[in-house]
């Protein structure tokens, strides 16, 4: 305003004296004319020069002035066409960059979310999987049992069994020897029985001869001795056939005792086998028994093994999904950047002068959700909380 | 027969971390991406427990929680909060809201497993 109002009292007081000098060429000319003076013609040219010389002055102050206008006008357009510039820039800042950076964020986040996804599909099959492993691995381990002499085992199960049918097998034997014990006796027994048909026999014969005897006395009687000859005949049928069943008895009680005698021969050579039978048997088993848990012994500890190894798994498992967790973390920073660089943009379309920084820090500050945000921000503000480990959390509180 | 818990988060990722955790230990998982399709879950199938994020577009947590107690069918389902926020005021206001618990991220999935037995028993 001051440089405006200098050049207009410059132009003014260089107008007023061209206006005072014409005037006075006009006067002065004009005197020369109508008086004929060669002085006042001489006055005048002199005059005229005054007038040409300030006019001249008067061209170079206004030459001056308009030099300094021009500059002023030189700079205020550089100014504007800066401005002009800058607002472009900044119109491209907010319609190019950060719509790309927002692009760019976004796919970022989704690129690594599907990543993340795909990652927990194939640890929670592995997790799966590896509960399946133990849940198996558990079974065989409890049906194979505890080898470390605890008894229980699978092992020792199948020899307390064998152990009992080779018990049931010498309780049968034993039985057996019993049985031949009974025979034995039945033997002797059958023995006295022959002893008794003999004299049986015997008897019959005598009584035989007896009633021969009664038959001639009979006979020597005559009449009188008729019916005892009747009863004589009678005791001689008796004998006869006392006799011949005596005979059979006997007989009969030959081929029981020579049955009898042959079992218990036959008994007699199975009793020496059963003992080399039940020796080889007892041998066997323990035999058995020793190769049976030399494969068992070594899958309960493979057992075991495997369940050691699964649970450490499981354990390095568990803390993967703590470690897995940070892609949400993440994902809420970007988005917490992405609605600030929007906002920043938003202002931007209004013009560089509504461009508020602090603003788009209180804003972005609003958004945070997290401890490590409010730590980034540069500060921290009276009511953010502590700073907390983003590795592991252990704040659970019920109500 | 097991039980359903339904999760309730705008993270796929952190749903499944979740969903791994607790199907591990025999329960069943029904999914939300936000507070407004969660209730849509509740459609009269029995859940025995909710674990819901805070910040989710479209429903947040705490408003999820204040429509879940006007549900006669589900007022009395015990809810987690499993959210980044830790701080004591948001954790007022949860408990205010009807809220069991209160959970950060990252969780540890022994923690998870003990505070859902704790709140389904």
């Amino acid at each position: 305003m001051k440089k405006h109002n200098n050049k207009n009292s410059a132009q003014a007081f260089g107008l007023l004296q061209m206006a005072l000098v014409a005037g006075a060429v006009v006067v002065l000319v004009g005197g020369a004319v109508f008086t004929g003076s060669a002085a006042v013609f001489g006055i005048g040219a002199i005059a005229l020069a005054m007038m040409t010389m300030a006019i001249h002055q008067v061209g170079e102050a206004k030459q001056d002035v308009l030099t300094q206008e021009i500059s002023s006008l030189r700079v205020a357009v550089a100014d504007l066409t800066r401005k002009s510039d800058d607002q472009g820039e900044l119109d491209k800042l907010a319609d190019m960059w950060v719509p790309t950076l927002n692009n760019q964020l976004t796919t970022a986040n989704s690129q690594m979310e599907m990543g993340i996804v795909k990652l927990a599909e194939a640890f929670s099959e592995i997790h799966s999987k590896l509960n399946d492993t133990v849940n198996v691995a558990s079974g065989a381990a409890e049906v194979l049992g505890n080898t470390s002499g605890g008894g229980g085992g699978l092992a020792d199960t199948v020899a307390e069994s064998l152990n009992g049918m080779l018990s049931s097998i010498r309780n049968s034997f034993d039985e057996k020897a019993t049985i031949m014990q009974e025979v034995k006796g039945f033997i002797s027994s059958t023995e006295e029985l022959a002893k008794m048909a003999a004299s049986v026999e015997t008897l019959a014969a005598r009584t035989n001869l007896l009633a021969l005897n009664a038959a001639i006395e009979a006979a020597r009687a005559g009449e009188d001795g008729r019916g005892f000859s009747i009863v004589a005949d009678e005791v001689r049928k008796l004998s006869m056939l006392s006799a011949e069943t005596g005979l059979k008895i006997r007989e009969r009680v030959m081929q029981i005792a020579n049955a009898a005698k042959r079992a218990g021969e036959g008994a007699a050579r199975m009793e020496s086998s059963d003992e080399r039978v039940l020796t080889q048997a007892s041998e066997t088993l323990h035999g058995v028994v020793a190769q049976f848990e030399q494969v068992t012994v070594p899958l309960h500890q493979a057992s075991e093994q495997i369940i050691t190894n699964t649970n450490q798994v499981s354990s390095s498992l568990n803390s993967a999904v703590v470690h897995f967790q940070f892609q949400d973390r993440v994902s809420q920073i970007l988005g917490h950047v992405q609605e600030s660089l929007n906002q920043m943009k938003g202002q931007l379309g209004t013009g560089v002068d509504a461009l508020n920084v602090a603003t788009l820090m209180h804003e972005l500050e609003r958004k945070y959700t997290m401890a490590e945000e409010r730590v980034n921000h540069g500060h921290q503000s009276k009511d953010a909380p502590a700073a907390k480990s983003a590795s592991t959390s252990d704040d659970l509180t019920f109500f | 027969m097991s039980k359903t818990v339904l999760i309730v988060d705008d993270s796929t990722s952190l749903r499944q971390v979740v969903s791994m955790t607790l199907k591990s230990q025999g329960f069943e998982v029904l999914e939300g991406c936000d507070g407004k399709d969660a209730l849509t879950k509740l459609d009269g199938r029995k859940i025995s427990l909710i674990v819901s994020d805070l910040n989710m577009p479209n429903m947040d947590g705490l408003t999820f929680v204040r429509e879940v107690k006007k549900m006669a069918a589900y007022k009395f389902v015990p809810i987690i909060m499993l959210t980044t926020e830790s701080d004591d005021k948001l954790k007022s206001e949860g408990q205010a809201a009807g809220l069991k618990a209160w959970m950060v991220k990252p969780f540890k999935p022994e923690q998870m497993i003990a505070a859902v037995n704790k709140l389904v028993a």
